[in-house]
């Protein structure tokens, strides 16, 4: 999935929708700041962006921000309900995944996806919630960043309070799992420290963005 | 076939420590029931097993993964 591996035709899809999101870009009108309080400038290569779950308005507000580059969609199974919802989204680059179940190939085809320097977007709390606050964090997010060999950037953002205001994003540094899991084989524990860490990483940014609308 | 146990063996007790109890592993021992893997351990499990024995698997090999000796006689088809 290289960069002119796929031709036109593959990305089109994807395109027309990050061609939306531009759009959304200018009525969002985003301030990325990042935890040091410096303007945020995008990742360059592959990266796992990860937020919490509030609305089904979060995939349009991440990919809004991140429109200057492809960003890959971890999505549920039951979201794509029907043939044309599952088409459709598979061409907008969300890669479906079965939440109950040991789903190789959806793992399997993130890895790919950002080993070939693209974004993927994940709430790893593992469904929404709308009070912002879900359970601890599921170790997908951590295993996939592990397996691919990419950082982990936590965003968090929240409802602005008129459309007149800019969209207030902080985005968190970069979270490498590696500094968890040092051995060939993580253990489980590992993974499960990380994945804490990666939370609170995540709480972070939710206090100093917090800290910035007060 | 043993050999691949003890390999498997050795595995398991990298990746999860001190969350299975390795010396009571055999081929009859279930994954979910008896060792405790969860959906993420499984795929954990899958994926430590794939980078060592040089296999890949399958979404349709989980149905039929029930046990270690299913492990076993997938890494050895191939």
């Amino acid at each position: 999935m290289k960069k002119g591996k796929k031709g036109f035709w593959h990305y089109l899809p994807m395109d027309t929708g990050r061609f939306i999101y531009w759009l959304m870009h200018g009525y969002y009108r985003f301030k990325k700041i990042g935890t040091d309080g410096k303007r945020y400038k995008n990742p360059k290569g592959g990266a796992i962006i990860v937020s919490f779950h509030k609305g089904f308005s979060d995939p349009f507000i991440l990919g809004s921000m991140f429109c200057k580059r492809r960003l890959y969609f971890l999505t549920a199974k039951e979201v794509m309900f029907n043939k044309i919802v599952e088409t459709l989204l598979k061409g907008m680059g969300c890669i479906k995944i079965d939440r109950e179940a040991s789903d190789i190939a959806a793992i399997k085809q993130s890895v790919e996806v950002l080993k070939n320097g693209n974004l993927l977007g994940m709430f790893p709390e593992g469904g929404i919630h709308r009070d912002g606050q879900g359970d601890k964090i599921k170790g997908g997010a951590v295993l996939i960043a592990l397996r691919a060999g990419v950082p982990i950037i936590p965003v968090y953002t929240e409802k602005r309070s008129s459309i007149f205001k800019r969209k207030l994003v902080i985005v968190g540094e970069k979270f490498n799992c590696s500094d968890y899991c040092t051995k060939k084989f993580p253990s489980v524990a590992d993974l499960n420290l990380a994945a804490e860490k990666l939370y609170e990483k995540m709480e972070e940014c939710k206090k100093i963005y917090e800290q910035y609308v007060k | 076939m043993n050999s691949t146990l003890s390999k498997l063996t050795e595995l398991f007790e990298n990746v999860f420590e001190n969350e299975i109890d390795v010396k009571g592993i055999s081929e009859e021992s279930r994954l979910i029931e008896d060792l405790g893997m969860n959906s993420i351990g499984l795929l954990y499990m899958a994926m430590a097993v794939e980078e060592e024995f040089s296999i890949s698997f399958t979404n349709e090999d989980f149905a039929i993964l029930h046990t270690v000796g299913d492990v076993i006689r997938k890494i050895e088809e191939n």
